[in-house]
């Protein structure tokens, strides 16, 4: 049984699979996610948060330019915690689970 | 949970996967699309021209590393960084065959075309898309084989599909932004 109570929420679930596409080491820039993701600015934060209390995400700050970014990517946790999820939802849609 | 509440969660899960795949489809269309145009006009216009060719190619790895450039102030991954390393190694080999142009002779352009469809073949395996893969060893094959077999309509075709390539690459670029 690995069902993440934190995962499950669609939108964090959406996100985390969104970051696992891209791999283990990928970093997304704030607005992007907020763009591609079709969220808005507080309610990506609120999400981000989360996921970072929990250790599923680490958010950097830096800098392109003179251009402050806000990078977002996995952490290993993160990874194998989705993984983990995903895998607990297939099990239940082929009909091994309660 | 019932069956049908996961099924709708795994939805999600795909929708962003998809999401994810869309941000780095729109890069790949931008590359395909200028250097469908460097083929078009290259192998259309200029064929035997090796000044047109350097600037076009000039040209082409400008337009693409400032593209890699623009999409990594938002995207940075090992991936991005291999598929750099790739295309910056085949233009050092680019640059090689253009130097020994006049010793390779008439066999220049398809050993040019191999290494296209070789670059092709290791962003397949570093995107792990197995369709890029495939393609890239179906255009060395076709390289071969017109080559061999059709010298006369060689640069013809392979204008034609600079076209082809160019205008694939501009539908997926807009499909992609939708």
């Amino acid at each position: 049984m690995a069902f993440d109570e934190l995962i499950h929420q669609p939108t964090r679930l959406k996100l985390m699979a969104y970051l696992t596409r891209l791999g283990p080491d990928a970093r997304v820039e704030f607005k992007k996610l907020q763009r591609d993701l079709g969220l808005t600015e507080g309610n990506l934060s609120r999400h981000l948060t989360k996921l970072e209390e929990a250790g599923y995400l680490r958010v950097e700050k830096g800098f392109v330019g003179r251009r402050p970014r806000t990078w977002v990517g996995l952490t290993g946790k993160g990874w194998d915690a989705f993984l983990a999820h995903v895998q607990e939802l297939e099990r239940l849609v082929k009909g091994e689970g309660a | 949970m019932n069956r049908e509440q996961a099924r709708n969660l795994l939805h999600a899960a795909r929708e962003g996967e998809t999401l994810a795949s869309r941000a780095l489809d729109s890069f790949l269309a931008r590359l395909l699309a200028v250097w469908g145009a460097v083929y078009t006009l290259g192998y259309g216009l200029f064929p035997e021209s090796g000044k047109a060719w350097a600037a076009l190619v000039v040209a082409g790895f400008t337009l693409s590393f400032f593209f890699g450039a623009q999409e990594g102030q938002y995207l940075r991954s090992g991936v991005g960084r291999k598929l750099a390393l790739v295309w910056s190694a085949f233009g050092v080999d680019l640059f090689a065959l253009m130097l020994a142009g006049e010793r390779l002779g008439t066999g220049q352009p398809l050993a040019i075309n191999l290494l296209v469809a070789l670059a092709w073949m290791a962003s397949g395996v570093v995107l792990e898309r197995g369709g890029i893969l495939l393609a890239g060893a179906l255009y060395a094959l076709a390289n071969g084989l017109v080559f061999a077999l059709l010298p006369t309509p060689y640069f013809p075709l392979l204008a034609g599909a600079g076209l082809l390539a160019f205008l694939f690459g501009i539908f997926w670029g807009i499909r992609g932004l939708r």
